[in-house]
């Protein structure tokens, strides 16, 4: 139980980042970015680049892995915004539906473009951070119990004794009913970690800085906004690059949490993300958050209960009950329909 | 043509079966396979294309879950004819032959029903959506019908015995449910093209549709003129989704197999590309664009095709910024020139890492082509137009002048 919660919020965090890519780019063009997961792919794909000609295999330096996070996000918000300028800008006036067609052209390129270039099959991660368990809480059956015959009875109904090991030291124990296993990795939690910085460092950006008030006034009223001397097409390409840096990390840290990647690692996890922003409420951004966690929560409660045929299906089924109970999102503002 | 007396209208409809009829057999006997492949992928996608048209081109909604409807009629159509065929042809008191048919026609009928209901399901809640809002919706939709398959012979499995519930069999899970009979032929499938797209031309010249345009154009103003919206939405969405159904059957009983992943978001996506690329609105676009994009398609299997393709994408480029160039004819020159170059290069470069890709390299020229033909012709190839022997002889009379 106490396992799945951690699984949950490492799975949540990853789906929160690329969620926040999502609602940025909805925020301020009402546009579903469809090739918003496939920025995601390419982020772990160039860090999977980056390491190997780095020469980076196995737990490189601190140095090394945080050149890898910066240059794939660097040179997947360059991508996201050569995206912008030629399929999305020249539409900009047109209705939003040939925009939507546009973006899923793009997500079908760089799907297809990444299996040609890269290969369809899996390819092992590096292990550019070395995997290690941090807290560790298991249990020791007595051993006057282990030997006797009534050990058949289950563990969780009886008062066990719980270890709790800190970054391989013992650090004391507990006796308490009901199944307290649990590990943590260093990996869930840079995972945490990274995506909180992340989520601060956008917050901060959005509510204090100059082209975060400008990305506030577009998603308000873009027409206005212009109006007002604010360089739309600037601010519009700043949030492309902003969100899909935020993809790419999530992609990069998902692939160190996997390890494995692939050209269509992003389809899934960026329609989940989307279907987070929704449940958050899109244009939102601590709404994506939320979103983002809930849905890793749903996802891995789904998993843990033993029906993982359906973890595809729970997303969709909770965007289907969100749009018919609060279309707006958990967080989301009403919106008036003007005629 | 107008209306029609009721003679003319048996004359149109014998002449038109009799037709497909003689079609049918000319092509049976005299078409490579390969072809005849491709001929009947055409005639589905034409059903697929044109009922998807109803709902996204003359109502104006915008639906990414046509495959989940065609995987429904499919499922629906397939296990008929799977488990209960073989009974029904052995006692029904007809020939086998017409038996055989009849076998047939009521497992598409029955498809075409439960894809009906499904699209009533889908539509009465989702319809309350608009845009891109419904577009997710329908997608979602989409993606849980095709889980549901996946999981229903285990759901339906569940309460048996432990020995029993390895063999139970149903609709085969991820498996896929392969061995049903080959019923489709270019006769059905055709004839469920020239049905449907009578059936949505009748349709939109009736008041209904134009009620269904109406609520394209504008929903307030067309609530506010007293059409009821969200009876006309989802009338136009059980309509398409019935449709969708029939592809579904017509396809299982072509390839005799039903497979969860023929389901996916993609087909749904291959019918939205069809549906906006012949031009939202148009039947002749969509019948039209269905045919180019299948033989496309195939073309686009060998790296010769391929290329062809790839220069002829850089001609028509070339051909359709002329005017854009003007005054800059130096430049035109060697943009395009500098593009073909490229190609060329390109194609001696890197032949046989293409050639290892071939299937990939068709996605991408595929999605590049939906981008493409966005960028430029958002409206489609031909618009809200209809392709028409009156029009084109306007056309010609008109040309000389």
């Amino acid at each position: 139980m106490l396992q799945q919660l951690v699984n949950g919020i490492a799975l949540g965090s990853v789906y929160a980042l690329i969620a926040l890519g999502y609602t940025m780019v909805y925020g301020v063009l009402r546009l579903i970015n469809f090739a918003h997961g496939d920025i995601y792919m390419l982020g772990a794909f160039m860090a999977y680049f980056l390491a190997k000609w780095m020469g980076v295999s196995a737990g490189g330096s601190l140095a090394s892995t945080v050149a890898i996070f910066l240059l794939s996000m660097a040179i997947c918000a360059a991508i996201g915004m050569l995206i912008e300028r030629l399929a999305y800008r020249p539409l900009r006036a047109l209705p939003r539906l040939n925009s939507l067609i546009t973006a899923i052209g793009v997500s079908l390129l760089l799907e297809f473009g990444g299996q040609m270039v890269f290969g369809p099959d899996f390819k092992p991660f590096p292990s550019i951070i070395q995997d290690h368990p941090v807290l560790v809480i298991d249990h020791v059956a007595p051993p006057a119990a282990a030997t006797g015959p009534a050990t058949t009875q289950s563990a969780a109904a009886l008062d066990v004794s719980w270890h709790v090991t800190l970054n391989g030291k013992p650090r004391g124990s507990f006796n308490a009913p009901g199944n307290w296993g649990l590990v943590i990795t260093n990996i869930q939690i840079i995972i945490l970690v990274v995506s909180l910085f992340l989520m601060a460092a956008l917050t901060w950006i959005v509510r204090k800085t100059k082209i975060g008030r400008a990305m506030r006034a577009i998603s308000y009223d873009m027409r206005a906004a212009s109006l007002m001397g604010i360089t739309t097409d600037q601010v519009i390409a700043f949030t492309f690059a902003i969100g899909s840096a935020l993809a790419a990390a999530a992609g990069i840290l998902d692939a160190i949490y996997k390890p494995t990647i692939n050209p269509l690692m992003g389809v899934l996890p960026g329609l989940k993300a989307f279907v987070a922003a929704v449940l958050g409420g899109i244009g939102n951004i601590p709404g994506a958050m939320l979103g983002g966690m809930l849905m890793g929560l749903a996802e891995t409660a789904v998993v843990a209960s033993g029906k993982s045929t359906y973890r595809d299906a729970i997303a969709f089924a909770i965007l289907i009950v969100i749009l018919l109970i609060r279309p707006r999102g958990l967080l989301g503002a009403v919106t008036e329909e003007k005629v | 043509m107008g209306s029609m007396s009721f003679m003319r209208r048996i004359a149109w409809t014998v002449g038109v079966l009799g037709v497909l009829w003689g079609t049918d057999a000319v092509l049976g006997k005299s078409v490579n396979p390969y072809i005849y492949d491709i001929i009947i992928r055409i005639g589905i996608t034409i059903v697929l294309a044109v009922s998807l048209n109803l709902i996204n081109g003359f109502t104006g909604q915008f639906s990414l879950g046509h495959a989940g409807f065609m995987a429904v009629g499919g499922y629906t159509a397939g296990a008929i004819t799977y488990h209960l065929g073989p009974h029904w042809v052995a006692t029904l008191p007809f020939p086998a032959g017409v038996s055989h048919v009849m076998v047939f026609l009521v497992a598409l009928l029955c498809g075409a029903l439960a894809a009906a209901i499904a699209g009533l399901v889908v539509g009465v809640p989702s319809l309350r959506l608009k845009g891109d809002y419904l577009a997710i919706a329908t997608l979602g939709f989409g993606e849980i019908i095709r889980v549901m398959i996946i999981n229903l012979d285990q759901m339906l499995s569940a309460s048996r015995p432990a020995a029993e519930r390895n063999d139970f069999m149903f609709i085969g899970g991820a498996k896929g449910l392969s061995g049903i009979p080959h019923y489709s032929n270019f006769f059905w499938v055709y004839l469920a093209g020239v049905c449907v797209v009578l059936m949505v031309r009748n349709l939109v010249r009736s008041s209904h549709g134009r009620a269904f345009i109406a609520v394209r154009e504008d929903e307030t103003a067309a609530g506010a003129m007293g059409i009821n919206t969200t009876r006309t939405k989802v009338l136009a969405f059980v309509i398409g989704s019935a449709w969708a159904g029939i592809a579904g059957g017509l396809h299982g009983h072509f390839i005799q197999g039903l497979y969860p992943n023929d389901f996916t978001f993609l087909q749904s996506i291959d019918v939205v590309v069809v549906v906006v690329l012949g031009g939202t609105g148009s039947l002749t676009g969509s019948v039209v664009t269905a045919a180019l994009l299948r033989i496309v398609e195939n073309v686009l299997r060998t790296l010769p095709g391929a290329s062809a393709v790839l220069y002829l994408f850089i001609l028509g480029g070339a051909w359709a910024s002329w005017s854009k160039f003007e005054g800059r004819r130096r430049a035109w020159v060697i943009q395009f020139g500098s593009f073909i170059i490229g190609l060329t290069i390109l194609l001696v470069l890197a032949n046989s890492w293409m050639v290892a890709r071939i299937a990939f390299l068709r996605g991408v020229l595929y999605a590049l082509l939906l981008i493409l033909l966005m960028l430029n012709r958002p409206q489609g190839l031909l618009g809200k137009s209809e392709l028409s022997f009156a029009g084109l002889r306007r056309r010609l009379s008109r040309a000389p002048s």
